[in-house]
């Protein structure tokens, strides 16, 4: 089944919908608890990154009896080096946003870490697309 | 035995859905004019008792009288309790107003809490998985095992104080070579969870708890007996330490564990929960989760507003401070021997999955997200379901019928009006034009 979600950038009271509504839905799913926690984590992550970095894009989620894939969308500024932008702790956020509690640079650490694939296509000025897969099996 | 202690009165339901929209659950549906308590998805949190003003719901707790099954009474009045009489000369009054309207023995359950606040220190200090949800609210386990089964292996498995307090009386009179068919222990209760509690106790076998009183009960008793002179000298045995436990933190202060939440009322703990389910709460230690706003002292059976009383027992915590510390070392030490670990497994039980069958769940997923999307998203609760969504999952299931929603029923009758109307088209064509040029 799939599933479509809008995110509003730049609006942290919402931040994390997206994630808190596919959560409920996986639960409903019968999946197991340990798995939901991997793709809530990582999703979380991947949307709160929308939020703070891209003004918001649409999140994609397919769901069938053998996994779970993700594909986040944004028109944001792009990431002009993905392999840096992997290595923990490494941030690029604003005062202002480290000061909310985000940008501590474990957003796509975090993302791969509680995956089982992901992939990140950027392009500067573009915008970035991530995918995050979960196999329930 | 029963298995939940919410139950509703069906004569003084009058059908309204005050009470399905503030369910955590989602465990009340209203059918036929009549509320009906889904019993799986009940977590007896009391939420409803509050809300309905029609006083419909109905906590189910023991009766007074069946103290006298029993030769020995014994009262655990909790902290919160003392709050529930701003009144009182002191808490000696009320100790003491128990003995009067028939028990046989009273231990504060505060006293209790103190040794459980240091096992909990001992326990979080080595453990590994971080953050741990304290247990004491029977109505947070149940939410746990219903809505964060990930969250299990987060519950600390110590018992409550209220356990632990029977554990060491009925101990201590059997010690005394006393008939266990003889010793009653009574917990006079804030909330309907822990009267479930002893029936179906979480992480142990068999609660050593014989009954639950409702404070309501005990209080209207209790009032017209709170004059009379002493009897029996009272012997203080909880310190003001163990009476902060009904204060919201638990009686854990900062300098007990550090990096720890202290969060009350449903919608807070549950907000907290999805917090610590998505890993961005992994730098707290510990968290101490009560289901109502105010901890202990606001629970659905406490007759004082919740703040009033935690100014009452503040002051009794002052009180007690300024009288100096009270010595019950030797009380705690030997209440210390009692094991107060888990000795059963808590088990998820998850109430929200649609199938057991993944493929099944996948399709009635689908066909949710399909009728939630004709659905007007307003949960105006007409349906009898809270919200929208949920009626969805009802339909989908089979548990409700589309035309209960009054705005999908609405569309049909102008559908069916339009398929009369375009039927008497081609037989009455003429008089159909008549009153078009009128």
């Amino acid at each position: 089944m799939k599933l479509h979600y809008e995110v509003d950038g730049d609006n942290f009271l919402v931040a994390g919908e997206a994630s808190a509504s596919l959560k409920r839905t996986l639960k409903q799913l019968g999946i197991d608890s340990s798995i939901i926690r991997k793709i809530s984590i990582s999703m979380y992550e991947a949307e709160m990154n929308m939020v703070i970095h891209a003004y918001g894009g649409v999140i994609d989620v397919e769901i069938s009896t053998d996994k779970v894939s993700i594909i986040l969308k944004d028109q944001g500024p792009g990431i002009p080096d993905i392999n840096l932008a992997m290595q923990e702790g490494y941030s690029t956020a604003t005062h202002e946003i480290r000061e909310l509690g985000f940008g501590a640079g474990m957003g796509l650490p975090n993302m791969k870490r509680y995956s089982d694939h992901l992939n990140v296509h950027s392009e500067v000025g573009v915008g970035t697309t991530v995918e995050i897969t979960v196999y329930l099996t | 035995m029963y298995s939940h202690s919410v139950t509703l009165e069906q004569e003084k339901c009058i059908g309204c859905t005050d009470c399905i929209k503030r369910c955590p659950t989602e465990a009340i549906r209203v059918r036929g004019s009549k509320a009906k308590i889904i019993q799986d998805r009940c977590i007896d949190c009391g939420n409803c008792i509050r809300i309905c003003r029609n006083g419909a719901k109905r906590a189910v707790t023991d009766d007074i009288h069946m103290i006298y099954n029993y030769k020995y009474r014994i009262a655990l009045p909790a902290p919160s309790f003392y709050a529930q009489f701003p009144k009182a000369k002191n808490i000696e009054q009320i100790l003491n107003t128990l003995y009067h309207i028939g028990f046989t023995d009273v231990l504060e359950v505060g006293c209790a809490g103190e040794v459980i606040a240091k096992h909990t220190y001992d326990y979080v200090k080595n453990a590994t998985v971080f953050p741990f949800i304290s247990s004491s609210c029977p109505a947070i386990v149940r939410l746990i095992q219903r809505r964060f089964p990930s969250l299990i292996r987060h519950v600390l498995p110590i018992i409550s104080p209220m356990e632990l307090a029977a554990r060491y009386i009925k101990s201590n009179y059997l010690d005394q070579g006393i008939n266990e068919e003889e010793i009653g222990v009574f917990f006079i209760s804030p909330c309907p969870a822990k009267a479930t509690d002893i029936h179906r106790p979480k992480g142990l076998e068999k609660s050593l708890v014989d009954g639950v009183l409702s404070m309501q009960d005990i209080y209207k008793v209790m009032i017209h007996k709170m004059n009379t002179e002493t009897s029996k000298p009272i012997k203080r045995q909880s310190s003001y330490k163990g009476l902060s436990w009904a204060m919201r933190n638990g009686g854990l202060d900062e300098n007990t564990i550090k990096s720890h939440i202290a969060v009350d009322g449903m919608e807070s703990v549950i907000g907290i929960l999805e917090k610590v389910e998505d890993g961005t709460l992994s730098n707290i230690k510990y968290i101490e989760a009560l289901a109502c706003t105010g901890g202990c002292l606001g629970g659905a059976l406490a007759l004082e507003n919740p703040f009033v009383s935690r100014y009452t027992l503040k002051k009794w915590i002052e009180e007690d401070m300024a009288k100096g510390a009270l010595d019950n070392r030797e009380l705690l030490e030997s209440i210390g021997q009692i094991p107060v670990l888990f000795n059963k497994d808590i088990t998820p039980r998850p109430v929200f999955s649609l199938d057991n069958d993944m493929e099944r769940a996948l399709k009635m997923m689908e066909d949710i997200e399909m009728l939630y999307k004709e659905l007007p998203k307003i949960d105006c609760g007409s349906c009898g379901a809270p919200t929208c969504r949920c009626f969805a999952e009802d339909v989908v299931k089979q548990d409700a019928t589309i035309e209960e929603c009054v705005f999908m029923l609405r569309k049909k009758i102008k559908d069916l009006s339009q398929v009369m109307n375009s039927l008497t088209e081609p037989l009455v064509q003429g008089e159909n034009d008549k009153y078009r040029k009128e």
